[in-house]
């Protein structure tokens, strides 16, 4: 799917990335058992993400002293990819049979700018029947939806690459050399309609097996007590995401009503300070008073709600889509040992008839490496799936809480100057 | 409120014969030399001499009683009895025009439902607290269903509307809240509304001296039983009427004509009523939306508390679990103190700021009066000349023994139309003062409650803040 580029380094070794005839684990375990490669490091982090039409280029930088890439670009170098080449590296990544063992961090979502944008074309098209300040106001807020959706793009897109480029297996890979190094568009192809109908397909295929390897016990104690633990897992982290959803949603609407309740008190202020009665006791001040700072207060509380979004919701969502790699992982072992089991009565069989002995034990032995070979990369992803998913909540809830305090004392403060004003307003006598 | 005058204004027969009325001007006087108006922020109450006016409702408070019944209620307000503990010291007359006393407090609790099916109501318990002498007692406790405070609604407006007192109207029946007692049970969101709705209301009613003194308003208070209010019941074919008769009622303002205002002061007023009525009721809105908003998010934080709980009973790593555990603890918490954040929300706020809007429909009704006022008054004139066309034309023709006849009727008619002017000149007095009173009270009420809404909040804000803070540590310790 990679078009050939004028500018393509000559010196990068393209390799083809069709299996090898034998057991294609093997042969990337031996590269990765070069010590050397292992503990050199590759780094990578967003810096900058600029919005372009339909979609975010995000500017990446990376740091790393794999030789394959000091090469060509050096130890530090930078890169701009879009969206669109990201979900490129993953559907490359996915669907390699290479790393059919392993747990492939899940598709960074696309970004979404409908709300804002929609809000923008709002605002734009009433402008000049909006008062001023109510159109700084709306100004400013529009800003704040965007810098939300922004700061979770740029979340999602460098875990995903961050996951990537940490993993022992997954960070050689040449696609990835690419993506990283070169420097200019990487012009890839959307799937045609027959290639997206296909992956459906196999991924339909995979839910279906999965759905009947839900009852079937493994035989292996850990891969046993992972099963197990998974499947209760998927029910109660998509009742997270959803739950943590909700909560977003309310904050969002609790913002929009208090800008309701604004509006409505600014016209009671135009009301009350023609009213004599109403400026002996000041009530028009601190009607005026609250119309100026409740927007103050709603940055807050929409700051709130957003923030639950990136630290929660976005961290669920992950883990609801880690979790089903974890069960296709566990379904492509269940095929593997469904497989052996065919070949060792296949193998059996011709032992009986006598006929082509040689043949089918060549295959069982093959189906039995391969089995072991996928058990034992299997087993290193799921502990890493186990520390990744401890760091990855551990981090999100830390940053939730202080992001929370955070919001909440700004609303704190704002209201307590607000209540000191009130307090002291004077009326007039 | 037009079906209520009726023809005959005042309603009582015994109001020619009130000789009493400068004993009672006395105890008028100190029967509202209670200053105290019950908002917390010390309003200047416009001083105004008593119009000669508040001294006619006196005798004609009590149609229907016997006059011993009215001087006992009267006998009520020596200075000393209606002292309750909150009330400022008399300022003898400029205090007279506040109007407003603070020796009853009603509190209405424990709603239940009565009789079933279609015939279903809802029942209360009202418990009275006075301070009063004349009322035979300090505690009452009652019972009461929904259309009995419409039924007392109905007739302190018939009384007193039309001398120009401002009557709080009642919460309304509706279609909704109909079914609403029909179907649904105690515990239910809009009763406790309606309970809250109802207290307020009564205890408004309880602060308006004149009122208070009407024996329909003690009954209600003190008496077990009183008069089934029929017409107020909403499965009554006069219930259904009052439903209808809103609509009677925009028909026959626009049919009889239109008094020609010469008080600008009154102009003023009902220019900004409707005005004032639609910004009020969209805001009591936006605040009814926000405090249900505010209960959602009590609602879905609970939720995630329990989702979070779950994710952490299937880890098996402690100190991930732990983690877990306590952000589910925190939502729980977070979810009470939104909750708690949202009933303040409505009662504090939301339903006051619809009390107001109620309010105004109250002055609305006033204003209405004094034009039916008017044009009595104008009928009355016609009438007398009339009347005077009659002689002259007896004259004319020679029919001179019809003319004693006749002359006496000019008589009555110009008593007629004395009497109507008077009444719409005092009656324009009162609405005066009342609409001012009540004016005052309003703006007092809603910087009271602005205030109050923003300190809510920021009380809520400390306890989430509270909350976090415990987090924080934790999980930097498990670390």
């Amino acid at each position: 799917m990679l078009a050939a580029a004028d500018s393509i380094d000559d010196d990068l070794p393209i390799e083809s990335s069709s299996p090898e005839p034998h057991d294609p684990i093997d042969h990337l375990a031996s590269k990765v058992a070069d010590q050397n490669l292992e503990s050199r490091r590759l780094e990578i982090q967003i810096t900058d993400a600029v919005s372009e039409k339909e979609t975010i280029k995000f500017k990446i930088q990376v740091k790393t002293d794999l030789p394959s890439f000091v090469e060509s670009r050096g130890h530090e170098f930078k890169v701009e990819r879009t969206h669109h080449e990201f979900s490129w590296l993953h559907s490359s990544f996915s669907e390699n049979p290479l790393y059919a063992g392993y747990l492939i961090p899940p598709k960074p979502q696309k970004p979404d700018f409908s709300s804002p944008s929609k809000q923008l074309h709002d605002i734009s098209e009433k402008e000049d029947k909006i008062p001023k300040e109510d159109i700084a106001f709306l100004k400013t807020d529009l800003e704040d939806k965007y810098l939300a959706q922004f700061k979770k793009a740029v979340s999602t897109h460098e875990i995903f690459l961050s996951r990537i480029c940490h993993h022992k297996v997954l960070r050689n890979d040449h696609d990835l050399r690419i993506f990283l190094s070169f420097h200019g568009e990487l012009n890839v192809r959307s799937k045609n309609a027959k290639e997206r109908v296909t992956g459906w397909f196999k991924k339909g295929e995979l839910a279906i097996q999965a759905a009947f390897n839900d009852r079937v016990k493994d035989p292996d104690e850990f891969f046993e007590k992972n099963r197990v633990f998974i499947n209760e897992y998927e029910l109660r982290i998509d009742n997270g995401k959803k739950k943590s959803k909700e909560v977003t949603k309310e904050y969002g609407l609790i913002s929009k009503e208090l800008m309701a309740i604004m509006t409505e008190i600014k016209k009671m202020t135009i009301f009350e300070s023609r009213n004599p009665e109403a400026r002996k006791i000041a009530l028009d001040r601190c009607l005026n008073i609250v119309c100026r700072d409740l927007p103050k207060v709603q940055k807050w509380e929409g700051r709130m709600g957003s923030d639950t979004e990136l630290k929660l919701v976005d961290l669920m969502r992950y883990y609801v889509a880690e979790t089903e790699s974890v069960k296709e992982l566990l379904t492509r072992r269940q095929q593997s040992l469904d497989d052996l089991d065919r070949k060792n009565r296949d193998h059996e069989a011709a032992k009986i008839k006598n006929k082509n002995v040689q043949h089918f034990e060549q295959r069982k032995n093959d189906a039995y490496e391969h089995k072991e070979k996928l058990a034992k990369v299997g087993k290193e992803e799921l502990v890493r799936f186990e520390e990744n998913r401890e760091e990855a909540f551990s981090k999100n809830l830390e940053e939730h809480a202080a992001l929370q305090l955070k919001h909440s004392r700004q609303k704190i403060s704002v209201l307590e100057n607000m209540m000191k004003s009130l307090e002291s307003a004077e009326g007039e006598l | 409120m037009a079906d209520l005058l009726g023809d005959d204004v005042f309603g009582d027969p015994n109001k020619v014969n009130a000789a009493p009325s400068t004993d009672t001007s006395d105890v008028f006087a100190s029967a509202v030399s209670t200053q105290e108006v019950s908002t917390p922020v010390p309003v200047p109450v416009p001083v105004m001499t008593p119009a000669p006016a508040v001294v006619t409702p006196a005798p004609a408070a009590v149609p229907k009683s016997p006059p011993k019944q009215s001087i006992d209620l009267f006998a009520d307000e020596s200075p000393a009895k209606s002292a309750a503990p909150a009330i400022q010291p008399s300022n003898g007359v400029s205090s007279a025009t506040s109007g407003s006393v603070n020796d009853i407090k009603v509190i209405i609790s424990d709603p239940r439902k009565a009789g079933d099916g279609i015939g279903a109501f809802m029942v209360f318990t009202v418990k009275t607290e006075t301070s009063r002498s004349g009322w035979g007692g300090k505690v009452f406790e009652v019972n009461r269903r929904f259309s009995d405070f419409l039924g007392l609604y109905e007739k302190l407006a018939g009384r007193y509307q039309h001398k120009g007192y401002f009557i709080f109207p009642a919460p309304e029946k509706s279609i909704s809240s109909f079914t609403k007692v029909k179907i649904g049970n105690e515990d239910d969101m809009f009763v406790q509304r309606r309970q809250q709705q109802l207290q307020r209301w009564i205890n408004n009613i309880a602060k308006h001296a004149a009122l208070t003194r009407d024996i329909d308003f003690q009954g209600f208070l003190t008496q077990d039983t009183i008069a089934p209010a029929t017409s107020t019941r909403a499965l009554s074919a006069a219930g259904m009427l009052r439903f209808v008769g809103k609509v009677e009622n925009v028909i026959t303002k626009q049919v009889t004509q239109k008094m020609p205002e010469t008080d600008s002061w009154f102009e003023d007023r009902a220019a900004s009523v409707d005005n004032l009525q639609a910004q009020l009721k969209r805001l009591s809105m936006a605040s009814g939306n926000l405090s249900v908003h505010r209960r959602e998010l009590g609602l879905s934080s609970g939720n995630l508390a329990r989702a979070s709980n779950m994710l952490a009973n299937a880890e098996d790593k402690q100190d991930l679990s732990r983690r877990l555990a306590n952000v589910g603890t925190i939502y729980e918490n977070l979810g009470e103190i939104y909750t708690d954040l949202s009933d303040k929300d409505l009662y504090d706020f939301s339903e006051l700021l619809s009390d107001q809007v109620r309010g105004l429909d109250g002055i609305k009704n006033i204003l209405e009066a004094r034009q039916k006022m008017w044009q009595n008054w104008q009928s009355s004139e016609q009438g007398l000349m009339k009347k005077r066309d009659t002689v002259t034309r007896l004259q004319a023709t020679g029919r001179t023994e019809k003319i004693p006849g006749a002359e006496l009727e000019i008589k009555e008619w110009e008593t007629k139309a004395a009497t109507s002017k008077k009444g719409f000149e005092d009656m324009t007095a009162v609405a005066k003062k009342e609409i001012n009173t009540w004016e005052t009270q309003r703006v007092a009420e809603t910087k009271m409650f602005i205030l109050k809404w923003m300190k809510h909040m920021l009380e809520a804000e400390k306890k989430v803040v509270a909350m976090w803070e415990k987090y924080l540590p934790k999980a930097q310790n498990v670390k």
